[in-house]
């Protein structure tokens, strides 16, 4: 009976050969696909991370050397400011005066009243309008105006002097309308 | 035959999928090498200066009424 089983298990299995010889591609497509579904994990897990790790590396080190390489020119750029700034320190102030830092009408104003005391004519008006747009009216004769016109526009504090307009009712009056300019630092 | 069938199409779509990660992988890594990501301030410290004074602009400032 025993030997019975074994005949038939045997011709089972050769049954089995025989159909494996007849389609070898079942066996060899089943070791392709998990080998392609290896390597799919493997590119996903392993190796994905690990380049995109080596190249955030190499750009960080060409994106510093980048840096290092300005940074080298920055700094002999501030070094020959520096010296720039030592051999012309003492003409610098008269910078201050021109365009000083903040709007510093006061010192303006006391001039422009100087000026026209010198040059014989009134200031009957001066309204300044956040420090910098300023409208002036002026009385006097015609040299006085004409000579107090041609000073302020010559001074060493920077105006836009926009509108000059000569009015003749009961005496000569000139109103100027202008710009004072100071320096404001950029917020970049 | 089916069987077969079923086979090969795995097969190509599986082959389909490795070109597709390939190239996946590639963009993220050109993306991760061409990222920058300087600071706000050393952006602002990297500017350019100019060194030069320009002296014709205080000569003619010295020339004005003070």
């Amino acid at each position: 009976m025993a030997q019975l089983d074994y005949k038939s298990s045997l011709t089972q299995y050769r049954r089995y050969l025989a159909v494996v010889r007849e389609q070898p591609i079942l066996r060899q497509g089943l070791w392709l696909i998990l080998s392609l579904g290896l390597t799919i994990v493997l590119l996903v897990a392993a190796l994905k991370p690990t380049l995109v790790t080596i190249a955030t590396l190499l750009g960080d080190i060409k994106q510093q050397g980048s840096i290092e390489e300005r940074l080298d020119k920055k700094i002999s750029a501030v070094t020959a400011a520096q010296n720039e700034y030592t051999q012309y320190q003492s003409r610098l102030q008269i910078l201050d005066e021109a365009l000083p830092v903040g709007k510093k009408y006061a010192v303006w104003a006391e001039r422009i009243e100087s000026l026209a005391a010198a040059t014989g004519v009134k200031v009957t008006g001066l309204t300044l309008v956040e420090g910098k747009d300023f409208s002036m009216t002026l009385a006097g004769d015609y040299a006085g105006l004409r000579q107090f016109l041609g000073v302020a526009e010559r001074l060493r504090r920077l105006v836009d002097i926009e509108s000059a307009q000569l009015n003749k009712e009961a005496g000569l009056t000139l109103i100027i309308k202008g710009v004072l300019k100071s320096y404001e630092e950029k917020e970049n | 035959m089916r069987k077969k069938r079923i086979d090969r199409d795995i097969v190509v779509i599986l082959i389909m999928s490795v070109v597709t990660v390939c190239a996946w992988i590639g963009f993220e890594v050109y993306r991760a090498y061409s990222r920058r990501n300087i600071p706000p301030v050393l952006s602002k410290q990297l500017m350019e200066l100019t060194p030069k004074l320009d002296i014709s602009i205080l000569g003619r400032l010295e020339s004005r009424t003070p």
